[in-house]
């Protein structure tokens, strides 16, 4: 396990201060992202773990997919996703991300996100309640502390797999230029 | 040798008009050969303060002599003309392939030059005004050859307004003469100094309205914008930058050589001040507070930056009318660096229009992709007008606020400071529309400018921040002004100027300046490299952009702003003049219909009242 | 040659100095701001750990300009740094220094808003416009109290306004001028961009403003340009209104308390707009500015 994520001193370092303070995109789909603003307000305050809010994917490291994506969505989260600057990271939120949950039978949401995008960590539950949020969110600290976060690689690495994915589901998808 | 200057350029100017219409540029290269020319004569003229040169005639048995003479103040201005139109000339050659009325440009530029000449160095009022009369015309003609449908009202608003003042000079000038016999400024300064204080004030004040009109002063401002907005696109920098300034020149004539000091001294006085002087002071915060405002609601560049210059020589007027040492350094100043900075913008703009064929901003973007060079130019000349060190427009606008607060004086402090901060806003406003944004596909395959365009922005590019580092050099022909009119000057040094509460040192700053640029550029190296993307890949929640005009924030840019001034932006002093106009002209058509009538018996009637009052005239006498 | 080694080396020292306890003041804030919404919040030091990170992020440029904005901005409020007094450091008794500061930090906004606006997105020319119409707004009012002082202590350097308060705590301008120090704090909320005049960041509204495209070490610099002008503002006021200090220490926990009441006034409002934002500055601060001055004039 230690030889496959063996990286220099800056990267660990680096890795550390990335690990302390996590931008999130704020953006939420489905119905999962009801459950967003308690975990970010007084009750079970998100920021004292340093994980703050971004206002554009330009400034974020963090994508949270909460819940459902319809294929109208999934354009956009790519788009937003290939916007984001290295290194970055994807968590999904709620059943529907692992395995279409509720939406298993619908012609319109994708059934699981890992083939379209890199996921780091999946949330499960329907809805995952704030303190389930904060568990998962201190797992993916632990998991970027390590070196073992490497999503926005793997994208770059199979970006052919992933490309291919998302034209089956969508039809002809745009790039950024 | 004056009379050659000005002479030599009116009498070239026939043959540029000819030899222009064989080949469109040769009337410029004629202009520059001129221009740089006499400038290289004035420029050995330095020193030579007592050179002087009457031209004798003799009109039907009288005699008649027109005056010319060299002083550090007509020195100043001959140079600021020379270069001014040796600049404009050399962007003219490439500017104005496509223009129809190009010989007749450089027949009035040239003959506007010579004007010019003879009026900053005559020295009597006679020639002053024969010359001050031939540059209204001839800039009169040059702008309403402007490509805009509005060319011509506007260049007859301001041949009206121009014409109003300089009569009321002319009837001034000959109120004095029937009393001394003589026209020279030096006999009228002697006369006006002996007469009573009300009549030589309105004297005084007759003799300035000419050239607070023709600096654009807070009432009679109308004209600035119209003439700058629709005349040639080659013309407004000469026109901003230099045809204000001869109303400076003017003013300086009359605030300080024929004394406007001595003939007030016994009048009211505001804190040391007189209260006619602090009119004119006044006069100047007005116009600095009303320009910046007008300035930001503008979509049309050119009237914006119109505007702007109407508010920076308020700044300029209130610096001379305080009458400190201090504050005529500040104006005089900031005049030559106005010079500099706006000719700039407007050589930009210039460029920009001749490139895009419109001047209305929110039809462009992104120009920077294309023309980087007449960007840098604009740039710098923002940077020098909103006064932001190490650039020269912050070295006279720190003048201009230490003589204010010096004695001060709190409401044109507060119009000063307004009009800088305004400045920052509305000078703004043309980078981000213009320059930065998104390029629209119309736009695609612009080129930039020819080089013979470029060489006088590089040229005063240089310039302006030369004279921020070094102030020293504008400071030695400004001491020798302030000695000339009778005040004391502002000590100085290469890099130092000393004001009231402290010395100012360009040296110290521009090297900080360029310390914390080094330190924060290291700091940017060090970092990771960044990648380079397109204008389209932006942030838009996720949606797809296609469209570049959509995504062009443009018009309206300062909309809140506007809000709050719309009440008085509405009130128009142009629809004051021109409801004047409109009720003098029904007064007369009135008078017209009840007098000439079609009727036999009325104009009968007319006859016989005629001869009879000729009759009772003739019986009583 | 020693010479400018070190003095090179004297900027450097400065610049990090203040960058650090800038940062530490923006910590102090966003805890300050937790405390009052009854949670706890992110560490102290989490400003360096957002540092650090955005300096390891890669990040996107939108050509030269985005590039030259982004160093000129943290440029200029170098620059401006060196001639603000901190504690009995000062760079010079150059006179006429007040000005200076006031314009030199027009440049840092210069250079941000060029950076910012040449990446092309709208919503970055909206925050500009937004923050220079407010500039507007509130250097009207300050620059009148500053003319009053300049006025009345005859000089217009820093240091020299910092001197003219030496002999007691009794000599402030806080209590020689207490309505000026209050307008003077008000203004500072406004030039700190803290709520309620904060509608040019306007996360939500505008996607915040001007650093809509900056990411990686552009949002980094301009983290670090923000806490050296935090620390700009805060001595300037200290100098002018609570009369300097003799050391270091003493002149940032003055600093610090001003900006700990700075924060808790700002923690409790909502967003002006910007007109009213303008407005408000233009009516009672400036009327009373204006009415303070005349009195110190005659």
């Amino acid at each position: 396990m230690k030889e496959k994520f063996k990286r220099g001193k800056w990267k660990e370092f680096l890795d550390w201060a990335q690990n302390k303070s996590l931008s999130m995109l704020h953006y939420c789909t489905g119905c999962g992202a009801i459950e967003l603003p308690p975990t970010m307000t007084s009750r079970y305050d998100m920021s004292r773990f340093g994980i703050g809010q971004a206002a554009t994917p330009r400034q974020a490291d963090l994508l949270l997919v909460t819940g459902y994506l319809s294929t109208k969505t999934l354009r956009r989260i790519i788009y937003t996703y290939e916007q984001m600057q290295e290194p970055k990271f994807v968590v999904g939120f709620g059943s529907c991300t692992i395995n279409g949950g509720m939406y298993w039978d619908s012609y319109n949401t994708i059934k699981q996100l890992d083939k379209y995008l890199p996921v780091e960590l999946y949330i499960a539950g329907c809805m995952p309640r704030p303190e389930a949020i904060l568990d998962g969110f201190l797992e993916l600290k632990q998991k970027i502390d390590s070196g073992e976060a490497k999503g926005y690689e793997e994208y770059e690495e199979n970006i052919e797999f992933y490309h291919k994915n998302q034209e089956e589901v969508l039809g002809e998808v745009q790039r950024t230029q | 040798m004056l009379i050659n200057y000005i002479f030599i350029p009116i009498i070239a100017a026939f043959f540029a008009y000819l030899l222009n219409k064989k080949g469109k540029y040769i009337g410029s290269i004629i202009t520059s050969l001129i221009s740089a020319y006499i400038l290289y004569q004035l420029i050995g003229l330095y020193g030579n303060w007592s050179l002087s040169q009457n031209i004798n005639l003799s009109i039907m048995g009288n005699d008649l002599q027109l005056l010319f003479a060299n002083n550090p103040l007509s020195w100043l201005f001959g140079i600021m003309t020379a270069s001014a139109t040796l600049l404009i000339s050399i962007f003219t050659i490439k500017s104005q392939e496509n223009y129809k009325l190009s010989s007749a440009f450089n027949f009035n530029f040239l003959i506007l030059f010579g004007s010019i000449i003879g009026v900053v160095f005559a020295s009597d009022f006679l020639s002053l005004f024969i010359f001050w009369e031939l540059m209204t015309w001839t800039s009169f003609y040059i702008i309403s050859g402007g490509k805009k449908a509005m060319a011509k009202k506007s260049a007859y608003r301001y041949f009206v307004l121009s014409a109003v003042g300089a009569y009321t000079m002319l009837m001034a000038i000959f109120m004095i003469y029937s009393q001394t016999g003589s026209f020279a400024i030096a006999e009228t300064a002697n006369y006006l100094q002996g007469i009573s204080t009300t009549h030589s004030l309105t004297l005084m004040f007759m003799l300035a309205l000419p050239f607070l009109t023709k600096a654009g002063l807070f009432p009679v401002h109308i004209w600035v914008k119209g003439a700058h907005g629709n005349a040639p696109k080659e013309f407004s920098p000469f026109l901003s930058g230099l045809m204000l300034k001869v109303g400076i020149y003017g003013l300086m004539v009359v605030l300080f050589l024929l004394p406007f000091s001595k003939v007030i001294e016994n009048t009211l006085s505001y804190r040391g001040l007189s209260v006619f002087s602090y009119l004119f002071a006044l006069l100047g915060a007005i116009t600095t507070v009303t320009g910046t405002i007008l300035a930001i609601r503008q979509e049309d560049m050119k009237k914006l930056i119109a505007y702007s210059s109407i508010s920076q020589m308020g700044y300029i007027i209130m610096g001379i009318a305080i009458a400190t040492p201090l504050g005529l350094t500040g104006g005089l100043l900031h005049m030559m660096n106005h010079l500099i900075f706006k000719s700039a913008i407007f050589l930009a703009l210039a460029a920009v229009i001749y490139r895009t064929g419109t001047t209305k901003m929110y039809e462009m973007g992104g120009l920077i992709f294309r023309m980087p060079l007449t960007f840098a130019t604009y740039l710098t000349a923002i940077i020098a007008l909103a006064g932001i060190p190490p650039t020269n427009g912050f070295i006279s606008k720190w003048v201009i606020y230490q003589a204010l607060i010096e004695k001060g004086y709190l409401f044109l402090a507060v119009a000063a400071f307004f009009g800088s901060i305004g400045s920052f806003m509305y000078v703004f406003k043309p980078l981000s529309t213009v320059f930065l944004g998104q390029l629209k596909p119309q736009h695609e395959k612009i080129k930039e400018v020819p080089f013979l365009m470029q060489v006088p922005m590089y040229i005063l590019m240089i310039l302006m921040v030369l004279f921020g580092v070094v102030p020293g050099i504008q400071m030695s022909i400004i001491s020798k002004i302030s000695s000339f009119v009778g005040m004391e000057a502002v000590n100085y040094s290469l890099f130092t100027i000393e004001g009231a509460y402290g010395a100012w040192n360009s040296l110290i700053i521009f090297n900080i300046f360029t310390g914390g640029f080094v330190l924060s550029l290291f700091v940017f190296i060090l970092a990771r490299k960044s990648k380079l993307v397109g204008l389209l890949d932006t942030y838009t929640s996720g949606e797809y952009m296609n469209d570049a005009e959509a995504y062009h924030f443009a018009y309206q840019y300062y909309r809140p702003f506007d809000r709050m001034f719309d009440s008085f932006a509405a009130k128009s002093l142009t629809r004051a003049y021109e409801s004047l106009a409109e009720n003098i002209a029904k007064i007369g058509n009135g008078i017209r219909k009840t007098v000439i009538t079609g009727n036999g018996q009325s104009y009968a009637f007319y006859a016989i009242l005629f001869f009879v009052i000729l009759a009772i005239a003739g019986w009583i006498i | 040659m020693i010479n400018i080694l070190t003095t090179a080396l004297h900027f450097i020292g400065i610049t990090i100095f203040s960058a650090a306890l800038g940062l530490f003041f923006m910590g102090i804030a966003r805890k300050i701001v937790a405390r009052i919404q009854k949670r706890y919040g992110p560490p102290i030091y989490q400003p360096y750990l957002d540092v650090i990170k955005l300096f390891g992020k890669k990040a996107i440029t939108h050509g030269f300009i985005f590039d030259f904005g982004t160093i000129m901005a943290f440029g200029g409020v170098i620059a401006t740094l060196f001639f603000v007094p901190l504690g009995a450091w000062t760079l010079y008794s150059l006179n006429g220094t007040v000005v200076l500061i006031i314009y030199l930090l027009a440049i840092a906004s210069l250079g941000m808003a060029m950076g910012t606006v040449g990446s092309g997105n709208p919503q970055a020319s909206i925050g500009i416009s937004r923050a220079l119409t407010q500039m507007l707004g509130y250097e009207l009012p300050y620059l009148v109290i500053l003319f009053g002082l300049i006025y009345k202590y005859q000089t217009s350097s820093v240091f020299g306004l910092a001197q003219a308060q030496a002999g007691g705590i009794m000599n402030w301008n806080l209590f020689t001028y207490p309505v000026a120090t209050v307008l003077a704090f008000v203004i500072l909320i406004g030039m700190t961009g803290k709520k309620p005049f904060d509608a040019m960041i306007a996360p939500s509204e505008i996607g915040s403003g001007p650093v809509v495209e900056s990411g990686g070490k552009y949002l980094g610099m301009m983290m670090l340009q923000k806490s050296i002008t935090i620390i700009v503002e805060l001595a300037l006021f200290v100098n002018l209104f609570l009369g300097g200090a003799d050391n270091i220490l003493s002149f940032s926990i003055k600093m610090l308390i001003v900006w700990i009441l700075a924060t808790m006034v700002g923690s409790l409002f909502p967003r002006f707009k910007i007109e009213e934002g303008v407005k408000f500055f233009w009516k009672w601060p400036l009327i009373i500015a204006i009415i303070q001055v005349l009195f110190i004039i005659y």
